[in-house]
């Protein structure tokens, strides 16, 4: 594993330098440099010739005056390729110069100044470079700690989103920008494998056959500490997590991995793998807080679940109790009555009497009805067809709206909480026809088959229904949402088609 | 007493009722007019079905909403060893539902618990003599739907004569004894006769069950069933 630039020892960076060579060739401040440098060479031949006297008028002392220009290269080398930059076009100003040295000064030790002076000058254009190399270094440096705050910034934002698939989608894409990777993934354990792993999120989204998550797959194990950088492969590194927050496991159990593909063309510091294991504790934050969520929904769910059961339980006993006990003793009254009448003279009733058998009839015709509505005895008395048919009589009976009921297959009893189930559904969904669709038909099915079905059809104005069911809660709609839960509680699928000016269909199928 | 001043046997009645102040009343009612005994009660449906096979009555009154099984499939189960035994159907619901399958179930006829109690000896009276107790109304929406099933295949011979054959189908159109007989020129004695035979023969109790079956049959449809003017 490579570190980050600027730490590694000069012969490592020149070499790396020479490594890319060809890609210099492409770049315009390699051919200023080397333009530089030769302009100074040949500025230094000619010197070199007027002090040989073969141009007239020039001091022979002037012939040193180039060699010292040789700075102006060095120093933008340093500025554009670091101390390596300006250390290889040192080298090559020397290497230029020696063919002046053997031309012009073999003799004495004329040569040797000549080398000296040259090598004075490099050495100084050198060391003009170490404190813009440190300049640049800092530069770079604090960009790129803006940048890694800039994304563990917008990891944050992303966190507070409820929406785990679109924290995690958008953290591995910001991830993947700002330290250049290949591509990066993230996995959980399976919670009743924890030795295996799933992945939840990948970049980019095609990345799933690549190297990263495969790897990271593959070499997962939960005995793997969390908090550390794992390098997986050549290029893969993978950094292990818990996601059991807010309570980790003491051990720091290993229950989610963030895997990433390196870029080998770009070094990597310790600066980059504590952002990784930054992104990572973000990520299992991220999953833990959606895990607490669903538990909170499910908590409210299994809740709301009881208190429908109980709400119909109690509605049951109340109805049971007005039926056996209130409606019975109003009959018995009101054979009291009778006989009382008829054993008076049939010319003497008084009026009393009469008054007092009348209201008794009323009396129990108002309680029948509020029994009825609490529970429709016909439901657990007679079942599910005739229940729906005395519904279907009710509302039309009662409301303009023509209704229809269409049995299919062979109707069969079954489980009386599927029976109050479909009920309660078929109830509420013509309630809302009657009262939302401005509708003049509805029909109501029944299919007896493998499971059963039932289809409440309107031709009504209908509306747009959201994506999610869940969503109805902000719409207002909250009889179709009391529907889902309905459904739900016995195991049954609902679903809700409906368009704008095309009526509504509500169907809902639940295995027998 | 009938029309013509002779005594007859008093009607005898099973009263199946889990409620007992409603039940003690109902008795009351019925055996006050004199024209009516009780010969056994009940209340769980078990036991109603018990009392039959032991009193052998003329009518059974039953309450749907006995405990145990309730008064439908008593009422279905009675029907079944007993189908000359008519069954009159009590009830505090007033859905046609509880009408349809109780006279699936084989009944005779179904009265509101809350009738009046003339009313309920009438239509005790009535069935016993083999006239409808069902409202004209309700006869109608019943056979509408009990025709909508598929009719059961026909009986390979058809024991009813002419005559009563003609007697069944003024029957069917909900007509009084009184009205069948001078619509045939009979006396009313005979037109009775003739509808005990046609029970005998078809093995039902009362005179909605025999509708019922002409209709699976396809002896006469609906359009038949309407009330002359």
């Amino acid at each position: 594993m490579t570190t980050a630039a600027g730490t590694d020892a000069l012969p490592v960076r020149v070499a790396a330098l020479a490594r890319n060579a060809p890609q210099r060739l492409r770049e315009r401040p390699f051919w200023i440099i080397q333009a530089g440098v030769l302009s100074v060479t040949a500025l230094h031949l000619l010197a070199e010739l007027w002090g040989e006297g073969l141009v007239e008028g020039v001091h022979p002392a002037l012939h040193h005056v180039p060699v010292i220009l040789y700075l102006a290269p060095i120093a933008y080398a340093s500025l554009r390729y670091g101390i390596e930059g300006a250390f290889l076009t040192g080298v090559w100003a020397a290497v230029l110069t020696v063919p002046n040295v053997v031309i012009f000064h073999p003799h004495d030790l004329e040569w040797l100044t000549e080398l000296i002076y040259v090598a004075v000058v490099v050495a100084a254009g050198i060391t003009m470079a170490v404190p813009v190399e440190r300049e640049r270094r800092q530069r770079r440096r604090a960009e790129a700690t803006s940048r890694r705050l800039t994304l563990l910034n917008e990891i944050a934002t992303l966190t507070l989103t409820a929406d785990l698939q679109h924290t995690l989608d958008g953290t591995l894409a910001s991830l993947v920008a700002v330290l250049d990777l290949e591509a990066a993934c993230v996995a959980t354990a399976n919670p009743d494998d924890p030795a295996s792993l799933s992945p939840l999120a990948r970049h980019p989204a095609d990345s799933g056959a690549g190297a990263p998550v495969d790897l990271c797959l593959q070499q997962f194990s939960p005995l793997h500490e969390t908090g550390q950088v794992l390098t997986i492969d050549a290029g893969v590194i993978a950094v292990p997590f818990d996601t059991d927050l807010p309570d980790p496991s003491p051990s720091g159990r290993v229950t989610g991995v963030l895997a990433v593909q390196l870029d080998p063309a770009r070094p990597r510091g310790p600066d980059d793998h504590q952002l990784l294991i930054g992104v990572a504790n973000q990520l299992a934050t991220a999953v833990a807080n959606a895990r607490l969520r669903d538990l909170e929904h499910d908590r409210v769910r299994s809740y709301a679940r009881l208190v429908t059961w109980a709400q119909e339980e109690e509605r049951k006993r109340i109805s049971r109790e007005l039926h056996d006990e209130a409606a019975q003793n109003l009959v018995a009254i009101r054979r009291g009555l009778d006989t009382l009448a008829s054993r008076l003279d049939p010319a003497g009733h008084p009026a009393e009497l009469r008054q007092l058998r009348t209201l008794t009839g009323e009396t129990l015709t108002g309680v029948r009805r509020f029994s009825r509505d609490l529970r429709p005895p016909v439901l657990d008395d007679l079942g599910l067809v005739s229940a729906l048919e005395s519904l279907v009589d009710e509302v039309s009976r009662r409301t303009r709206l023509g209704v229809e009921l269409a049995v299919h297959g062979t109707p069969a009893r079954v489980a009386a909480e599927t029976e109050l189930v479909l009920f309660r559904i078929g109830q509420a969904a013509l309630h809302n026809v009657g009262r939302h669709a401005e509708a003049t038909r509805a029909t109501v099915e029944l299919h007896f088959a493998d499971d059963i079905r039932l289809t409440i059809t309107d031709d009504g104005r209908g509306f747009a229904p959201p994506e999610q069911l869940t969503q109805l809660a902000g719409t207002g709609k909250l009889g179709l949402l009391g529907m889902q839960e309905r459904a739900h509680l016995v195991g049954a699928e609902l679903e809700i088609t409906s368009h704008p000016g095309h009526g509504t269909r509500v169907a809902v199928t639940v295995p027998r | 007493m009938n029309e013509q001043g002779e005594v007859r046997q008093p009607i005898r009645v099973v009263l199946a009722e889990d409620h007992t102040l409603v039940r003690q009343g109902t008795r009351r009612l019925l055996e006050d007019s004199g024209r009516v005994v009780v010969v056994g009660e009940a209340w769980e449906g078990e036991q109603a079905v018990a009392a039959v096979d032991r009193h052998e009555p003329d009518i059974v009154i039953v309450d749907i909403g006995l405990p145990g099984i309730n008064g439908i499939e008593a009422t279905r189960r009675i029907k079944a060893s007993h189908p000359q035994i008519s069954v009159i159907g009590l009830t505090v619901h007033d859905e046609d539902q509880y009408v349809f399958a109780l006279l699936e179930a084989g009944a005779a006829g179904y009265l509101l618990k809350d009738v009046e109690g003339q009313d309920l000896l009438r239509a005790v009276e009535a069935v016993h003599a083999g006239e409808s107790v069902l409202h004209p109304s309700i006869t109608h929406k019943v056979l509408t739907r009990l025709s909508r099933g598929a009719p059961e295949p026909a009986a390979p011979t058809d024991p009813l004569t002419d005559r009563e054959h003609d007697v069944l189908e003024l029957a069917t159109q909900g007509l009084p004894n009184k009205e069948i007989a001078a619509r045939l020129e009979v006396s009313i004695r005979t037109v009775e006769t003739h509808l005990s035979r046609v029970f005998a023969k078809l093995e039902v109790g009362s005179r909605t069950e025999a509708v019922l079956y002409g209709l699976r049959r396809g002896w006469f449809d609906l359009e038949t069933l309407e009330p002359p003017p």
